[in-house]
């Protein structure tokens, strides 16, 4: 069984399926009514980028670009807890 | 054997976890309010991003095209994983009662909401702080001073 073919196949759909995605999410982060749906789609989009740079850091047989789906996800949580503070505090204190 | 056996295992998760991102994508948008969308991006967080990580840490163990490189790419993935399952609730958790608490967006559409029965009330707050409201000039010396005695 080779490996390398074997995951370029699984790299095809998953990208596609993850691009519909982000593509939706998109639109969701662009429309939404209040802060807080933008904050929950940007999210989520970063969250599932952070998932999408660890498989494609498999294939470019790179590990400096899964390297960074660490900070992307910590990013995320430090958006929803400004957002938090300064909503409920009146102020972010750092 | 054991080998290919993993990898299926890990491309099965990444290919699954694709697809929850696609379900909880189609939620997020089609939903109609605040609380029914934070449902479907827990699926969107869970499921969509730390499922596929694991998967593809187990993937990354046996792809002997990343030579020695593959044990980092392995821990880097298993990470990222426990780091999104640490993260994700406490992040929408933390989100979605700064919105209730706040009062940012609409009400929830509830027939019967006891949390917000339980609520201190505003003007109720208002006057527990006009009761306990301090008088400029009355207040204490502190103890504890950084000034340097005996000078």
């Amino acid at each position: 069984m080779n490996f390398e073919s074997a995951f370029l196949n699984v790299l095809y759909f998953s990208a596609v399926i993850y691009a519909l995605a982000f593509i939706l999410y998109g639109i969701r982060a662009i429309k939404g009514p209040t802060t807080a749906d933008i904050i929950l789609a940007v999210d989520c989009l970063s969250f599932d980028m952070a998932a999408f740079m660890v498989v494609l850091g498999i294939y470019f047989k790179s590990i400096m670009l899964a390297s960074g789906a660490i900070i992307l996800a910590l990013w995320a949580f430090m958006l929803d807890v400004y957002y938090t503070k300064y909503v409920l505090y009146g102020e972010v204190e750092v | 054997m054991i080998e290919e056996v993993i990898f299926i295992i890990g491309s099965i998760a990444i290919l699954l976890g694709a697809i929850y991102d696609l379900i909880a994508a189609i939620g997020l948008l089609r939903f109609g309010d605040f609380y029914m969308r934070s449902h479907a991006a827990t699926i969107g967080t869970i499921g969509g991003a730390a499922f596929p990580v694991f998967g593809a840490g187990l993937v990354a163990l046996v792809y002997h095209p990343l030579g020695s490189q593959r044990f980092f790419m392995a821990g880097i993935a298993f990470t990222v994983g426990v780091l999104i399952l640490l993260i994700a609730p406490t992040g929408s958790h933390s989100l979605v009662s700064a919105v209730y608490f706040g009062k940012v967006g609409k009400k929830p559409p509830l027939v019967v909401d006891q949390l917000e029965e339980d609520l201190p009330r505003r003007e109720d707050v208002a006057e527990l702080v006009r009761e306990h409201e301090e008088v400029p000039g009355e207040e204490e010396e502190p103890k504890f001073s950084f000034r340097r005695v005996g000078r």
